[in-house]
């Protein structure tokens, strides 16, 4: 009992402190990429407690909508954390079926960021939130088909289950169907937490933002908890990518050495992820908006393969 | 015998390569006279003495083979002597690829080895898609890009039937170098696989139909033969069309053998009655003679598919026979139509009219071809076709033969009906002068004298030679 | 065999999907020489584990023939094309969903091969007709003649694929034949193509549209 609250809370501790983090250590890279100096990685903190000590501001025409988002969406994160499997094999919420609880979580927290987006009454609220509903509905089914895929091959529709099989017969996971689910999942992730090639998460132009447009009208606090909640998903959406695809390291939550292991294996982990996603985001340009539903179908075909994978090349 | 066959023209082809004027002509010729003469003489020899084999059965040719040889000789012949009119500016570029056309039909029908049969089918497909474009203009080269990727990607699809057909013979005997022969597939064809088998005929009916023009894979036939030189039309027509159903045909039996017989008819007569329905269709449509030729081989080949569809000794050898008649009166038919093109400057039917006034003998005899290809006595397609048809109502396919017949007269009221307007139309233009003389005449009354000659009395040999062929492709 | 053979022949089938995917043809061409190569080590691979000495002499052919020369004959058709197509048109997203329905038919099509006979190569069969099916698909879109004629090459690449994985080889002369089909195809579509676009200065096939009926 001890030991499983121990657990939950070293999910939330973990997650919610190291977000903001990971967040940073993404923006120093990619300026150390081009030749810049760049932030420290830990200017996201100074900004959450810069925006913490702001005013709020918040338009008239707004409903409890606009108001509930931002606590709707760290609670919907917090949560999740508490599902995917961070440090240890056995997350805190673990029973069978919780993937589908995990892409719903996700779903909820887009749903109402994109009503508040609507909220305000803006041009560009409102353009940011059909953007973004667009994307989220070609990067959703991916993200469902590429997990069942997993389950699929893991026999179990429990994400711990799942790590759990992966890690402990390693020769399940090296096959090409994986591999495929690892590349679908890789830019869904890209797309569903507003990364280029999809989204620019620095830019505020018209043609180019999704997701900085829906949350054009936060400030203050609200704007605090929006931005930490997006690096949370972001978090998130990494760790599964790590634990899920390349499961070692974990083990049972036996005692704080284990869990610190776990710990650390998703340091490594996370370190190259993010790397990867700098590199990634200096190479490429974003892409023209009508260009983002191939690219989001060209990443459902690939987690469709894999399913198919999972049948047919045994 | 069939290494001399094959290499006349090979060896024409390359002496044409360089020559120029006279010399090529000439040297064209001697080798279409040659390839005639060695063609002759080897149908005469495989009918009298049994299959000729050369390479250790690399090569053979039996009954089937020897018939279309002679056919590709013969018709060969006769679209040689009519090729000088066309080639005056760049004899280069024809004669070689001519002779190497009819050197790889050639090769296609006289080889025991089906993988040999499908590169020497894939190699009149390359041979001829410069011949098509020869006129370099826009619709011909329109027609050859479509005739190149629609032909490729056909026989890209019977390459995949061949490998089935060999993974189905090594799977069950294991001998690899022999599996692809014809002798070999005969022998092994009780121990086929029958869904393997069957899934290949699928892919070899799509594949080699699309070479033979049938419907729904013949869209590249109405733009390749309508745009070629008539002289190539005919070849294509006449022979071309006929070598893909000879490679159907190889398959057949085996197919007959392994999978049952109500498999492989089904597919070809339902291919057989699409083919005539859109021949009969598009025959009415065409505002140009030489498509209105074009969708009559579709129609004469759906024929021929019908014929070998509903089996037998008389399906089979109507088939066979409507095959050489076709070729006989299409060829002559399209020779015509390039010499009445050249005297009118224009493929239009509405260009062309009063031709019996302004050009009597070019006239009748377009006539004479036309009242053959709608199968009319005294001409032998009127005699295929009634074989063709009684094989029908025999086996038992009255509704089918019946709804052919119906689309026939529309088919036979449309090609009349363009054939009315031409010949007896009002004059739009005066034409040019007619050749006069019996010398260019006398090919193509050659080929329709033979024509009368299969419709009214056999000649001595023709029919043994028809059973032997039965023998051959009937289990 | 058999891991090694579903694997390569899986990659293959990712590598056509890109094919697909990819709107610059550049892009298309190198992908098409990763697959010829992704074809050459199949190739070899059968030829040693299986001992067909003769599969290793194809491999090089094909390395030679269908990663080098045709991408460069190809990239001479296509030059001055433009890179990606400029206006929006038909995205690649419904094909991108017809290639996995491509995927299924292909497995339904090939069952009674795979059915009948007990090879270590037999999973991979159904991989090498789709591979085959999704050139075909890929041929039938193809906006102009680089399209089609890529298309048909990736057909051309499935079946040699099929016919290496059901048969380990043909005989040495329809190997050949084979060989030789594909680069005169390539060639003569590369002088109509010249033809083409000096007619109507470019290469897009919607242009050819003078005969009809």
């Amino acid at each position: 009992m001890i030991a499983s609250l121990a657990v939950a809370l070293v999910h939330i501790a973990v997650v919610g402190a190291g977000a903001p983090l990971l967040i940073g250590a993404l923006g120093t890279l990619k300026a150390r990429l081009v030749g810049r100096r760049g932030p420290s990685p830990w200017q996201p903190y100074a900004d959450f407690r810069k925006l913490l000590a702001k005013e709020v501001v918040v338009s008239t025409t707004t409903s409890w909508v606009f108001r509930a988002t931002p606590y709707l969406l760290v609670a919907t994160s917090l949560v999740t954390a508490l599902i995917v499997p961070v440090a240890t094999v056995r997350p805190p919420l673990a029973f069978a079926g919780n993937i589908i609880l995990l892409v719903y979580l996700f779903m909820l927290g887009t749903f109402f960021l994109a009503l508040a987006g609507l909220d305000a009454g803006s041009a560009f609220g409102g353009m940011g939130s059909s953007r973004e509903v667009a994307v989220a509905a070609l990067a959703e089914p991916t993200v469902i088909v590429a997990v069942f895929a997993l389950a699929l091959r893991a026999d179990t529709i429990d994400l711990g289950r799942i790590v759990e099989r992966f890690g402990s017969e390693p020769h399940l996971a090296l096959n090409p169907a994986h591999l495929l689910a690892f590349a679908a999942f890789f830019i869904v992730m890209l797309a569903e937490t507003g990364r280029l090639p999809v989204d620019n998460p620095a830019t505020h132009l018209e043609l180019t933002m999704i997701h900085e447009a829906m949350v054009l009208e936060y400030s203050g606090r609200y704007l605090a908890l929006v931005e930490w909640a997006s690096a949370m998903k972001l978090f998130l959406f990494m760790t599964l990518l790590a634990n899920l695809f390349v499961p070692w390291g974990l083990t049972e939550p036996t005692g704080p050495v284990a869990v610190l292991g776990g710990l650390l294996a998703l340091a490594g982990k996370l370190s190259v992820l993010t790397l990867a996603v700098a590199v990634l985001e200096t190479a490429v340009a974003k892409l023209r908006l009508f260009r983002v539903p191939e690219l989001l179908a060209g990443s459902f075909a690939l987690a469709f393969l894999s399913l198919m994978a999972v049948f047919l090349v045994r | 015998m069939i290494l001399a066959v094959l290499a006349v023209p090979l060896v024409g082809a390359l002496l044409t390569w360089r020559a120029v004027g006279r010399l090529a002509t000439a040297l064209h010729a001697a080798t279409a006279a040659l390839t005639l003469v060695g063609a002759l003489a080897v149908a005469v020899t495989v009918n009298r003495a049994g299959p000729l084999m050369a390479f250790d059965g690399f090569l053979r040719a039996d009954a089937l083979s020897a018939w279309m040889i002679a056919l590709i000789g013969i018709v060969g012949a006769l679209a040689a002597s009519e090729a000088p009119r066309y080639v005056a500016h760049a004899p280069g570029r024809f004669y070689p690829l001519f002779h190497l056309f009819v050197f790889t039909m050639l090769l296609a029908v006289s080889t025991d080895d089906v993988g040999l049969m499908w590169v020497a089918v894939e190699g009149t497909t390359l041979a001829s898609v410069f011949l098509v474009n020869f006129e370099r203009t826009r619709a011909s080269l329109e027609a050859s890009y479509k005739y190149l990727l629609l032909c490729s990607v056909g026989i890209a699809i019977a390459f995949l039937g061949t490998v089935l057909v060999y993974f189905a013979g090594i799977q069950q005997f294991g001998d690899e170098v022999h599996a692809l022969r014809w002798t070999t597939l005969m022998r092994l064809a009780p121990g086929l696989s029958p869904r393997v088998i069957e899934l290949a005929f699928v892919f070899l009916v799509v594949g080699y139909g699309t070479k033979a023009g049938l419907a729904p894979m013949h869209t590249w036939l109405p733009d390749a033969h309508s745009e070629a030189p008539a002289p190539v039309s005919a070849l294509m027509s006449g022979v071309l069309l006929s070598v893909g159903v000879y490679a159907l045909l190889r398959f057949k039996p085996a197919v007959d053998t392994a999978a049952g017989p109500g498999f492989a008819r089904g597919i070809m007569l339902a291919l057989g009655v699409l083919s005539v329905a859109i021949a009969a269709a598009f025959l009415w449509t065409s505002p140009n003679y030489k498509r209105m030729l074009a969708y009559s081989s579709v129609e004469h080949i759906g024929l021929v598919c019908l014929g070998l569809g509903f089996g037998g000794t008389l399906g089979t050898s109507g088939a066979l026979l409507h095959v050489a008649n076709h070729a006989l009166a299409k060829s002559v038919g399209f020779l015509l139509s390039g010499r009445i093109r050249a005297a009118y400057g224009s493929a239009e039917i509405a260009a062309v009219g009063g031709l019996m006034r302004g050009m009597p003998r070019t006239g009748a005899a377009f006539l004479a071809a036309v009242l053959a290809l709608v199968g009319l006595p005294p001409f032998g397609l009127f005699v295929s076709e009634v074989m063709i048809f009684s094989a029908g109502f025999a086996q038992g396919f009255a509704a089918v033969a019946g709804v052919v017949l119906f689309l026939l007269v529309i088919a036979f009221a449309g090609l009349l009906r363009g054939a009315h307007a031409i010949l007896y139309g009002p004059a739009v233009r005066e034409p040019a002068a007619e050749p006069s003389g019996w010398r260019p005449a006398l090919p193509m009354a050659a080929a329709l004298a033979l024509l009368v000659l299969t419709g009214l009395a056999w000649p001595p040999g023709l029919g043994a030679a028809l059973d032997r062929i039965v023998a051959i492709v009937v289990p | 065999m058999t891991t090694a053979s579903n694997l390569l022949a899986f990659l293959g089938l990712v590598v056509t999907l890109l094919i697909v995917w990819r709107q610059s043809w550049p892009a298309r061409l190198r992908l098409f020489a990763a697959q010829s190569l992704l074809l050459a080590a199949l190739a070899s691979t059968v030829g040693v584990l299986a001992q067909r000495r003769g599969l290793l002499l194809v491999a090089a052919v094909v390395v030679v023939v269908k990663g080098l020369v045709i991408p460069r004959v190809l990239a001479r058709i296509g030059s001055g094309a433009p890179v990606r197509p400029i206006t929006p048109g038909r995205s690649s997203g419904i094909t991108l969903l017809v290639v996995g329905g491509l995927v299924v038919a292909a497995y339904v099509i090939m069952l009674p091969v795979t059915s009948s006979v007990e090879l270590p190569t037999e999973g991979a069969i159904p991989l090498a007709f789709a591979m085959a099916l999704i050139g075909l698909a890929l041929c039938v879109t193809g906006r102009d003649a680089l399209g089609h004629i890529l298309g048909f090459l990736v057909f051309e690449n499935g079946i040699f694929g099929l016919a290496i994985l059901a048969t380990y080889g043909l005989p040495g002369i329809v190997e050949a034949g084979v060989f030789l089909d594909v680069l005169v195809i390539v060639l003569i579509m590369e002088a109509v193509v010249v033809q083409v676009r000096r007619e109507h200065d470019s290469i897009d096939v919607d242009r050819l549209r003078e005969l009809r009926g």
